[in-house]
């Protein structure tokens, strides 16, 4: 039996498919308009997980690289502070050489003296280096200056404790260098350079040639910290590469899960624009299409 | 009745009942677009014969009855799609609202647990700081913002459920108070042996309403009602109807359904309601209840680290505040998540250390660890991995809901087209009706102008 088409089966059919078709034209759009292929989780609920867990990891990376950006700063300060503070036992050194030289006065060793108490000032300053507001060497007590002169002498108020920094999801950086590392010894830098005065002013060649070794220890000292600092400098620049790659494979990861594919929405767009007005202007002849209006 | 007077009887009648059949005709090209109307089809039959001297001879033609062309298995299979597509349709508004309470990932609740737990690694670059330190109070108060926003807007979204449901118990009512009306007008209407089809076609009309709002069964007695029942509960027997009453119980004074006197909230299942009820009362506090197990585990997982560190205060304080004010336990944990406000209001009590060393920062890389830690469901989950779980169940929810919505309204439109395919108009069935009663009217009226002439003729005799 041929099947009835009655004019509400016409007409049902036909919202039905001119509203499939908006919904796919609607969604075309969506996709062109946001360039998102998923907008939301029922889209595709697998892709907007991924998506969701990569922006996570993505957000925590950013803050490791910024994190990582003001760590380099400072690592930079101290690697530049010891060596300031290298080129200072230099010069002390310098001046107890010449305080050896056997050619002086009481006038030239007086002048050589001042110069290594102005070594010991610089070292002193370069101790109280201060990053960001907190001083470089005072381990956790370093919203005041650690080395304090009082009395003649240098004596260390800041402590020894770590200060850890996580330069990413797997490592864990101890990021300053304390009293312990640097200065405390033995044998401690600055007794070491009152000590050094002292002995220029006194001409005691003895204790000159024993500061003079010391002084070289204490060079040593700064020169292996440095290594250290430097070796930290290369592991953050690599760090923060790994980090920058990591998330561009991460964004193209997420770009891949959820962007929409243009072309293809495009086209999606053109051909379900194309089949609302066709549907709509075949309708309208089918509309006329009846016996009724065919009748005198 | 038999010679030329007969003759013009078979014409009399040949017209009345052409022009009946028009009218029927009439009436169904007028109701083309009117929903639930069945076509009617006149039932011609010839009128008894008379005896002749031939034999039995015809005396023209009659209307027997109007009948209406009606499928009762197929009505009765589009009332159970219309219960589903009722039920579909509401779930899968609602989910949609649940959805976009909590986004993709670019903002809502994982995005603020991120920026909260980097603002902790953040502070752990200079725990001296006072703006890292207003950095991580705002942070904190963000996420805070968060789950109490999508608490709100849940609760929200389940109140409306609420509301809905009262509207929705309401235009029941209406319609089996209709269904018991037309069925007593049916009653009388029909006593005479004849189907009242418009009465009937409004009654299914009215049954099929029924169907996309509530669980429905209903059967045709043999006197021509229907008996309408939700489960187990009658709701029109005859001409008589029983409303559904509504009752508020629980700590959210949520309107429970009763037949009866009777509760068969549980019960139902289908159409508008039992979408209704089950977004309301299964859908909704699951999500409720995954968003407060998550608050209540980044609230008490935050406090007990900060409760073990050491403030900036100078000197520093001797027991550490709670980061986040506490909760008593998981339910509500979402709606009351806040910053302490003593934290709020001085961040020097955050606890940044351990040591209590001004630029101590270990108790902040701490802090900071526990958003990649694994300390939901039962050590399986991030925080992040559990909002998104929480997201992705949601999403599919609202996906699968849709796709039973697109599929059933496959099913209703298809049934539909059935249904029409028997009982609709077609209007160009009703065209080739009107010709075909009007020429047949036509014919009656020539019929009636030969006989007329015939009478003239005997008349002329006699003259």
């Amino acid at each position: 039996m041929v099947m009835r088409i009655t004019s509400s089966i016409q007409n049902r059919n036909f919202l039905e498919n001119i509203n499939l078709t908006k919904s796919r034209l609607d969604k075309a759009q969506e996709q062109i308009t946001t360039g998102k292929r998923v907008n939301r989780f029922s889209d595709d609920p697998f892709a907007a997980s991924q998506s969701n867990r990569i922006a996570a990891v993505m957000s925590t990376n950013d803050q490791f690289i910024s994190n990582n950006d003001l760590l380099r700063s400072k690592l930079e300060l101290t690697d530049s502070t010891l060596q300031s503070l290298v080129q200072t036992m230099d010069s002390a050194r310098t001046a107890a050489a010449q305080a050896l030289s056997g050619v002086t006065t009481p006038e030239s060793r007086a002048a050589l003296a001042e110069s290594v108490g102005s070594a010991r000032a610089e070292a002193l300053s370069s101790a109280n280096t201060k990053f960001d507001g907190l001083y470089l060497f005072a381990g956790t007590q370093s919203t005041n200056p650690p080395f304090v002169d009082s009395g003649g002498s240098v004596s260390y108020v800041g402590n020894d404790d770590p200060v850890y920094l996580r330069v990413d999801a797997a490592t864990v950086m101890k990021t300053n260098l304390t009293n312990s590392d640097v200065f405390a010894g033995p044998p401690a830098m600055f007794d070491t350079l009152d000590a050094l005065k002292t002995a220029i002013q006194n001409n005691d060649t003895a204790a000159i040639r024993a500061r003079m070794n010391d002084l070289e220890t204490i060079s040593d000292r700064l020169n292996t910290a440095d290594t250290v600092v430097g070796g930290n400098m290369q592991l953050v620049d690599q760090v923060q590469q790994a980090l920058k790659d990591r998330n561009e494979a991460l964004q193209s990861e997420s770009s891949r899960l959820t962007d929409a594919d243009l072309v293809k929405a495009i086209s999606d767009m053109n051909l379900a624009n194309d089949a609302v007005s066709v549907a709509l202007r075949s309708q309208a002849q089918i509309q006329n299409l009846s016996l009724i209006d065919l009748m005198e | 009745m038999q010679g030329l007077t007969g003759i013009l009887d078979i014409g009399k009648q040949a017209l009345l009942t052409q022009q009946l059949a028009l009218q029927v005709t009439s009436n169904n090209i007028s109701n083309v677009n009117t929903p639930g109307y069945s076509r009617q089809r006149g039932a011609l039959e010839e009128r008894y014969p008379a005896q002749s001297e031939a034999g039995p001879v015809g005396t023209g033609v009659q209307m027997k009855t109007v009948e209406a062309a009606r499928d009762q298995f197929l009505e009765a299979r589009l009332s159970t799609v219309m219960q589903t597509t009722g039920k579909q349709d509401t779930v899968t508004g609602y989910l949609n609202q649940v959805q976009s309470v909590f986004g993709l990932s670019q903002d809502g609740v994982g995005d603020a647990l991120s920026k909260f737990f980097n603002a902790f690694s953040g502070l752990a670059n200079d725990p001296t700081s006072s703006s890292l330190r207003y950095n991580v109070v705002t942070a904190g108060q963000n996420l805070a913002g968060m789950f109490n926003d999508a608490a709100r807007q849940l609760s929200d979204i389940q109140q409306n459920a609420d509301t809905a449901v009262v509207d929705t118990v309401n235009q029941i009512n209406n319609l089996t108070a209709r269904i018991a009306a037309l069925n007593g007008q049916i009653t009388n209407a029909e006593a005479t042996g004849f189907h009242s089809n418009d009465l009937r076609d409004q009654r299914g009309e009215a049954v099929k309403e029924l169907s996309s709002l509530v669980d429905v069964h209903y059967y045709e007695s043999s006197d021509g009602t229907f008996s309408v029942s939700t489960g187990a509960e009658t709701l029109v027997t005859a001409n008589f109807h029983e409303d559904l009453s509504l009752t508020r119980t629980g700590p959210l004074g949520f309107n429970q359904v009763l037949a009866n006197g009777r509760d068969i909230t549980s019960t139902i299942q289908r159409g508008r309601l039992g979408g209704l009820l089950q977004v309301r009362d299964n859908q909704i506090p699951g999500y409720q209840s995954d968003l407060d197990t998550l608050a209540e585990s980044v609230i008490r997982e935050v406090n007990t680290v900060h409760q073990a560190g050491k403030d900036l205060q100078s000197p520093p304080s001797a027991t550490s505040l709670n980061f986040f004010a506490p909760v008593a336990g998981v339910p509500g944990a979402a709606k009351a998540f806040a910053v302490n406000a003593a934290v709020a209001a001085d961040p020097r009590y955050i606890a940044a250390g351990q040591t209590g060393a001004p630029a101590d920062n270990t108790n902040a890389l701490a802090l900071a660890d526990l958003g990649n830690q694994k300390l939901m469901a039962s050590g399986t989950q991030s925080f992040t991995d559990a909002i998104t779980a929480m997201q992705a169940r949601i999403g599919t929810d609202a996906r699968s809901s849709q796709m039973e919505t697109d599929t059933n309204n496959a099913i209703k439109t298809q049934l539909e087209n059935s249904r029409d395919q028997i009982s609709g108009v077609s209007l160009d069935e009703e065209a080739i009706d009107l010709m075909r009663f009007q020429k047949a009217y036509q014919a009656a009226a020539k019929l009636i102008n030969v006989v007329n002439g015939l009478m003239d003729d005997v008349l002329n005799i006699a003259g």
